[in-house]
């Protein structure tokens, strides 16, 4: 009779990397592992161990470092090293140890035996898309509730040809806010729209009451499809500060229901709508500052209500570019006329729709070539007065002084083009960081025939220069992903580590910057990370597999970040990028390790063939 | 104060070692043909090896009292160790029927009924399993005198001889580690479960031969890095009574 090694059998299951194998698997796999005992400093994996060999810690910790002596990993209890993946890496043991060894022929026979095993070996890197698709989203978020689900269906249409009083008295009667028009006979095509509001300011002008609804009503009217997920119903709300939408039957479609912002807050909407329609309301930065105090709860809601990274992204930028849009129009009142036509551009985040409320300035300014030399003086007043307006609603100035208050980031539109041209054709190491920042910048504000044709031409031109690839590909293997972290009880034991994770800076910004050269390399002008990554992958310049591990892997640390803000949010304290790994589930734990990993496979493989091909 | 030895000084006596030989060789001829006399006929390692060159077996006994001529075997445990590196293939045990009753004490200890017993296999043929997993090896157990004591005695009713045995004790070898420390030894202290905790091992629920086996393999392995992280120490600095038994 064998002895039953339950105990053993156990403990892997606890393991969260070896918590999805089935539960035979395990059971194979307890009887074919050796045991040792290393003891602190100790070189693991030993030196005696050959490359293909599985190591689980049972107790006691060890480091790993990359042959540049950085450190790379931290193992805990529970934790596994697969030197199949890990070649090139050394390290030691930093806690006395028990370790459970599956030598390298044991691994080959179990994976010529079981089906599940092979398959875990092989995928060192683990795939994130099962547990990446199930994270919060609720059945009841706004992102995947079409809009026909909470609109209102057959609206109230009237033709134009009515009085204003009469338009007034039909709203009364059907206890509507808002009255969709047709042209006589063309009834299921609105033409215009009358709200409440429309009303209380012709009463407040003092407009006929007699005179046709036709003269009052908004026009045009935006629709949306009634396949559209809410929550782009809610986007397009915030962004033309408005409060009604037509719903269609497909696009252009006949009219079959109207949505109202309404409807939206009722379905645990978000005040995001609200917030962008109260800045535009806002009167002098103060009243503007007082608005912007609810972004941090908009945040919370967003979360709450299911949002994931992309949807907080968007609306968070959405209120920024509004708030910025603010600003200027107030410094423009203060400064008087702009002395050329000029657009207001942000870059980094902003510029890839992707801020969440931990966030600072990315700003530039292009005026036209035709603005008389003594402009230059109104534009920088203009970058110092809107720059100190949104510092002053709580977004920091931009530590690395992307500031259009510098004249480096404020010039005409052809000086634009050579400087862009310049750094794009040439960049030297210390240009890389203006490159990426060129790549990313978005007009928020003025006449996009300023900046627009200036970076397509950039991008046409990037696209072949192999130079700039490179100088980017270095870049983006420079940002290194930690490849491991402290489980929570290696940080208690190993007091000196009690350290947090930079999910900005070590999650996001790594993939961030991949995407960057994949979408260049795919002669993209998308500027978001997930839009570069799939135009990328449509193009090519990207393997599928890759490519969808990548876009797994942003969502899941961008969704992370976005909940850990919330979470601080809620506890009062400011919200920032820094997550202590111990707040974490083991899932989710073991989930941020594979994307981190996923990453640092990227940079090493798909980087060398977007370097590589020549376009 | 113990006396410093000088270096050079062997712990097993030439004298001893031949003795011990000489014993085990007689042993052997008077053993039934099987695996006990297989095990006594097995060339040994030369003390002067070092323990990651050498073969042990980690075992335990479950027994119903500590008095080995009037108490018996319940269960036997072991694993292999190549080295200080415990192979898991070969964790087994033996459950052993009872001729006489548990004694409801140890059967609380050991959670070993009668029928569970009874579901057993014979002495006879457990400590057949036992030599054969024992061959080439040294036995590896905490407070090796019970161990020895019990498998001595069994094998002298079943098989008219007493097995001299190479064997390393986790307990004297934590005691002499202690000792040369200059740390106290507390009382209590010596329990394979305390020593665990302090070489950072896993504290295991299970408390059967299997898993005490298996609690003393890795305890051995601990120890043994204490003296050498790559087990480069020879074999005699680890054995236990190495001038007698050798």
């Amino acid at each position: 009779m064998n002895g039953e090694l339950e105990e053993i059998r156990e403990f892997l299951e606890r393991c969260p990397e070896l918590a999805r194998l089935p539960s035979e698997t395990r059971t194979s796999l307890v009887r074919r592992l050796t045991l040792r005992y290393l003891r602190e400093d100790s070189p693991f994996p030993p030196e005696d161990a050959p490359p293909g060999e599985l190591w689980i810690v049972r107790t006691g910790a060890a480091e790993l470092y990359d042959a540049q002596d950085q450190l790379q990993d931290r193992l805990g209890e529970g934790d596994l090293l697969n030197t199949a993946h890990t070649d090139n890496l050394h390290g030691r043991i930093t806690e006395d140890a028990l370790i459970y060894q599956l030598e390298a022929d044991r691994a080959r026979d179990l994976a010529g035996r079981d089906g599940a095993f092979r398959e875990f070996i092989d995928l060192g890197a683990d795939r994130l898309r099962a547990p990446a698709a199930t994270s919060p989203a609720g059945e009841r978020s706004l992102l995947t509730t079409p809009v026909r689900a909470l609109m209102t269906p057959r609206p109230i249409m009237s033709p134009t040809s009515l009085t204003l009083r009469e338009a007034a008295q039909r709203m009364t009667e059907a206890d509507i806010s808002a009255l969709l028009l047709h042209e006589p006979g063309k009834e299921d095509l609105p033409v215009g729209i009358l709200t409440d509001t429309d009303l209380r300011h012709a009463l407040a002008a003092g407009t006929d009451p007699g005179c046709r609804v036709a003269d009052c009503m908004a026009q045009p009217v935006a629709s949306v499809s009634r396949d559209t997920p809410a929550f782009d119903a809610l986007l397009r709300m915030a962004r033309r500060d408005i409060h009604h939408l037509p719903v269609t039957d497909g696009e252009n479609g006949p009219l079959v229901g109207i949505l109202s912002s309404t409807d939206l807050i009722r379905h645990q909407g978000t005040s995001a709508v609200y917030l962008v329609r109260d800045l535009r309301r806002a009167d002098g930065l103060d009243a503007l500052r007082d608005v912007m105090r609810a972004l941090p709860s908009l945040q919370v809601q967003l979360v709450e209500a299911g949002a994931d990274a992309t949807q907080i992204g968007q609306t968070i930028t959405t209120v920024i570019d509004t708030l910025t849009q603010c600003l200027i129009e107030q410094a423009e009142a203060k400064l008087g006329p702009a002395p050329a036509a000029y657009a207001w551009l942000a870059s980094g985040s902003q510029g890839r729709h992707e801020q969440m409320v931990h966030t600072d300035q990315d700003t530039a300014l292009v005026y036209d070539d035709a603005a008389p030399p003594e402009a230059d003086a109104w534009f920088q007043r203009l970058a110092d007065e809107v720059g100190e307006g949104l510092a002053a609603c709580g977004i920091r100035r931009c530590p690395g002084d992307v500031d259009p208050s510098q004249p480096h980031w404020r010039r005409s539109t052809s000086d634009w083009e050579r400087e862009i041209r310049r750094v794009l054709s040439h960049p030297s190491p210390r240009d890389a960081m203006l490159a990426t920042h060129y790549l990313d910048l978005r007009v928020i504000h003025g006449p996009t025939h300023l900046f627009e044709p200036v970076r397509h031409a950039a991008l046409e031109q990037g696209y072949r220069s192999e130079a700039l690839l490179s100088t980017l590909a270095d870049q983006a293997r420079q940002l290194r992903p930690p490849l491991g972290f402290f489980r929570q009880f290696v940080l208690e034991r190993g007091g000196e580590h009690a350290d947090t994770l930079d999910l900005k800076m070590r999650g996001l910004m790594p993939i961030v910057a991949l995407a960057r050269v994949f979408a260049l390399r795919a002669g993209s002008d998308a500027r978001g990370t997930l839009e570069r990554l799939r135009a990328a992958r449509h193009a090519g310049a990207l393997s599928e597999g890759t490519g969808a591990d990548l876009i797994d892997a942003w969502q899941f640390i961008a969704t992370l970040r976005a909940r850990l803000q919330a979470e601080q949010i809620r506890r009062g304290s400011a919200p920032d990028n820094a997550l202590p790994p111990n707040e974490l589930s083991g899932l989710e734990r073991s989930h941020l390790k594979n994307a981190f990993r996923l990453v640092a496979h990227a940079q090493k493989t798909a980087l060398a063939q977007a370097e590589q091909v020549h376009g | 104060m113990p006396c410093p030895r000088p270096k050079d000084t062997p712990w097993v006596h030439p004298i001893g070692h031949w003795r011990f030989c000489r014993r085990r060789q007689r042993a052997a001829q008077h053993a039934p043909a099987g695996a006990l006399r297989a095990c006594l006929e097995s060339p040994l390692p030369s003390a002067r090896h070092v323990v990651a060159d050498c073969r042990f077996l980690a075992v335990d006994l479950e027994t119903t009292g500590l008095d080995p001529e009037h108490d018996a075997i319940l269960s036997i445990g072991w694993v292999a160790m190549d080295g200080v590196r415990i192979d898991l293939s070969t964790a087994d045990q033996r459950l052993v029927r009872a001729d006489c009753p548990v004694p409801e004490q140890s059967a609380v200890i050991h959670r070993i009924t009668d029928r569970e017993a009874a579901g057993g296999t014979t002495v006879d043929s457990a400590l057949d399993a036992l030599f054969e997993a024992l061959q080439g090896r040294v036995l590896v157990a905490h407070h090796a005198a019970l161990e020895l004591g019990f498998l001595e005695e069994a094998c002298h009713r079943l098989y008219g001889v007493r097995p001299p045995l190479p064997v390393v004790d986790t307990l004297r070898l934590a005691e002499r580690q202690l000792r040369r420390a200059g740390r106290p030894i507390p009382a209590d202290g010596m329990r394979l479960h305390t020593l665990r905790g302090r070489y950072n091992l896993p504290q295991y629920r299970a408390h059967d031969a299997l898993f005490d086996a298996l609690a003393a393999g890795e305890l051995f392995a601990a120890l043994v890095s204490q003296l050498s992280p790559e087990a480069r120490v020879p074999l005699e600095r680890v054995l236990f009574r190495p001038g007698w038994l050798w």
